[in-house]
């Protein structure tokens, strides 16, 4: 069902479109490695481990991240509040990590559920747009944690031993990150979930037809719920890795993701209108989004020529998959 | 017909959109192995009369009795386990899913271990298609690629996996080819022999006698009346639905006047 997503072409001539759309692993695979050769020519040491794995200690947490994105963008939602309820996670992981890693862990993802179920319950029951109830989300838990970061969370600014080796560690003589573990495991259990659960297949049907859903007997929010609240959880996690790997939590943790995290998804083939997507693809869009990132710290190029280079690519991959899509 | 228990009756049904009577006061009922057929012109109410049926709109008041006894039905939940099963006017299927997927849309089969059992699914799905449309091949490929009438044998074929003793098609062939049309004309045939009820909606007249019963007829959200197709020609019917008289009381000019 996931791979034939973007439709049959007219028979007839085969088109480079339809190739494109019958292989799109295929593609994004070739785009990765040229990626990679062509910043190997930029710096010969990033073909080594070490090089490589800087790539992906990047791109674990915001491929996590990009899972949420992915998840709500093929119901037809979208979350602005990822980056948020990353720092909040890490702000409270940081604040319970005297009482041990687990209880911090726990407690960090907490934060996420909650949030994203307050999300899901929003756009679900209430039906507000998934772009105001998490830009409203986003603003709440900003202020919320800006308050608290002068009181109770004061000082909750590193977080355990534990932690810090999960999100910045790596194993195996230094060469393979314990936060591409996590990733994996997690890719594992979304791909799985997507293709292979009742839940998966009603997050696509949402996006595709919530009316045929609806009168199918589902109730919508329900799968709106869920869909928010797992959303919640991916993006904590990603939050609490993320302070394990820069060993410092603040409120600008995970703000720089959120564009990114929508961006891996749509790289990835994932369509903002719901109903198209897979995670394979996701992980290949953050995949790219790394190597692209230290690219540019290669080029020495700064946040700003860094930002156009992003909105470049994703107004190319928009124009792309419009073409792609509409040939059918 | 009248000592037996319809297997559905609705009763006093109003639904109101803002100001709009859409449907306003209407009774009719329907029994096991008939084909009631509701016309009327567009915007007469006929979608909305069954959609307080199906649960996709709950009527504002009135009654409905299955079997006789009187149920309540506000979600399409309700009515699919009152056997009530509906094929819409506008296909409501997911169309980036496959065949399979969409019969068994929010009522998915698991394994043992509650992961999709598309196998299955798929097996089932094939076994409906044998009985509904042997030529239906398609079960891998997104629903988006089959012609119309394919579709609305998936459509049919999940009304008619899940048992459905009532079936509701608001306009089944209305997206259809001539062929496609005498297709889904035997597959309701075939399931009214099987003792099923179904309320058929429909603009064509030459289908509604070709296939109901009885004929209902509504105009500007009133039952116009209930009339036996045998008793009637397509005239009678004609000038209920466009002037809303019950045959017999209409005028010869008026008759005339019909056919210009
Ligand atoms: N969801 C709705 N909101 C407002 N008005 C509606 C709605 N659905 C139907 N109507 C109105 O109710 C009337 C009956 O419509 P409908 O039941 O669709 O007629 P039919 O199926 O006989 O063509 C029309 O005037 C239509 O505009
Ligand atoms: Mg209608």
């Amino acid at each position: 069902m996931t791979d034939a997503l973007l439709g049959p072409e007219p028979t007839g001539r085969p088109t480079w479109g339809m190739w494109v759309s019958d292989h799109p692993q295929l593609v994004l695979g070739s785009v990765l490695v040229l990626l990679v050769v062509v910043t190997g020519i930029i710096e010969p040491r990033y073909l080594t481990f070490s090089g490589l794995r800087n790539t992906v200690l990047l791109a674990a947490p915001l491929g996590i991240m990009a899972g949420a994105q992915t998840i709500l963008m093929l119901t037809g939602g979208i979350d602005l509040s990822v980056g948020m309820i990353a720092t909040a996670a890490a702000y409270v992981a940081a604040n319970q990590s005297p009482s041990g890693a687990a209880i911090a862990i726990t407690a960090g993802l907490l934060v996420g559920v909650a949030a994203g179920t307050v999300n899901g319950i929003g756009v679900g029951l209430f039906r507000v747009n998934p772009l105001i109830m998490t830009l409203a989300m986003s603003a709440i838990l900003l202020g919320l944690f800006t308050a608290l970061s002068f009181t109770v969370l004061q000082g909750s600014t590193t977080v355990g031993r534990l932690i810090s080796t999960l999100g910045g560690g790596s194993f195996l003589g230094n060469r393979i990150p314990y936060n591409a573990l996590v990733w994996g495991g997690v890719s594992l259990l979304v791909i799985y979930g997507l293709r292979r659960t009742g839940l998966g297949r009603l997050l696509y049907a949402v996006g595709d037809n919530p009316t045929a859903v609806r009168l199918a007997g589902v109730r919508l929010w329900q799968v709106h719920l869920a869909a928010y609240a797992i959303a919640g959880l991916l993006a904590a996690l990603a939050g609490i890795l993320l302070a394990g790997r820069t060993g410092a939590v603040d409120l600008q943790l995970g703000v720089n993701f959120v564009l990114p995290s929508v961006a891996a998804a749509v790289i990835g083939g994932t369509s903002i209108f719901g109903g198209i997507g897979t995670y394979s693809g996701t992980i290949f869009g953050a995949l790219i989004l790394g190597v692209l990132a230290t690219m540019m710290t290669f080029l020495d190029a700064g946040q700003a020529i860094q930002q156009i280079v992003y909105g470049s690519i994703l107004l190319g991959l928009a124009w792309l998959y419009a073409r792609v899509t509409s040939s059918s | 017909m009248t000592e037996r228990t319809p297997l559905v009756e609705l009763r006093d049904i109003r639904v109101a959109f803002g100001g709009v009577h859409a449907v306003d006061g209407v009774t009719v009922d329907l029994f096991p192995g008939e084909v009631v057929a509701l016309v009327g012109g567009n915007g007469a109410g006929k979608s909305t009369l069954i959609k307080t049926l199906s649960g996709a709109h709950p009527a504002d008041s009135g009654e409905i009795f299955v079997d006789g006894n009187p149920v309540t039905i506000t979600s399409p939940i309700d009515a699919k386990r009152l056997g009530i099963e509906t094929i819409y006017q506008t296909l409501a299927l997911a169309d980036n899913i496959d065949a399979p997927g969409n019969v068994f849309l929010g009522r998915e089969l698991r394994t043992r271990f509650g992961s999709l059992d598309d196998s299955a699914m798929e097996a089932a799905t094939r076994k409906v298609m044998a009985r509904l449309n042997p030529k239906f091949r398609n079960f891998k490929a997104a629903v988006r690629s089959l012609s119309g009438g394919q579709r609305q044998s998936v459509a049919i074929g999940r009304a008619v996996h899940f048992n459905a003793r009532i079936l509701i098609m608001d306009e089944p062939t209305a997206a259809l080819g001539p062929a496609e049309t005498a297709q889904v004309g035997g597959l309701i045939r075939q399931l009214k022999e099987e003792g099923l009820g179904i309320f058929l909606i429909s603009h064509d007249i030459h289908d509604v006698f070709d296939l109901s019963d009885r004929i209902s007829v509504m105009l500007t959200g009133k039952l116009v009346g209930t009339v036996n197709k045998e008793e009637v020609t397509k005239d009678d019917v004609l000038g209920m639905i466009i002037m809303g008289k019950l045959p017999g009381q209409i005028s010869k000019s008026e008759l005339e006047e019909l056919h210009t």
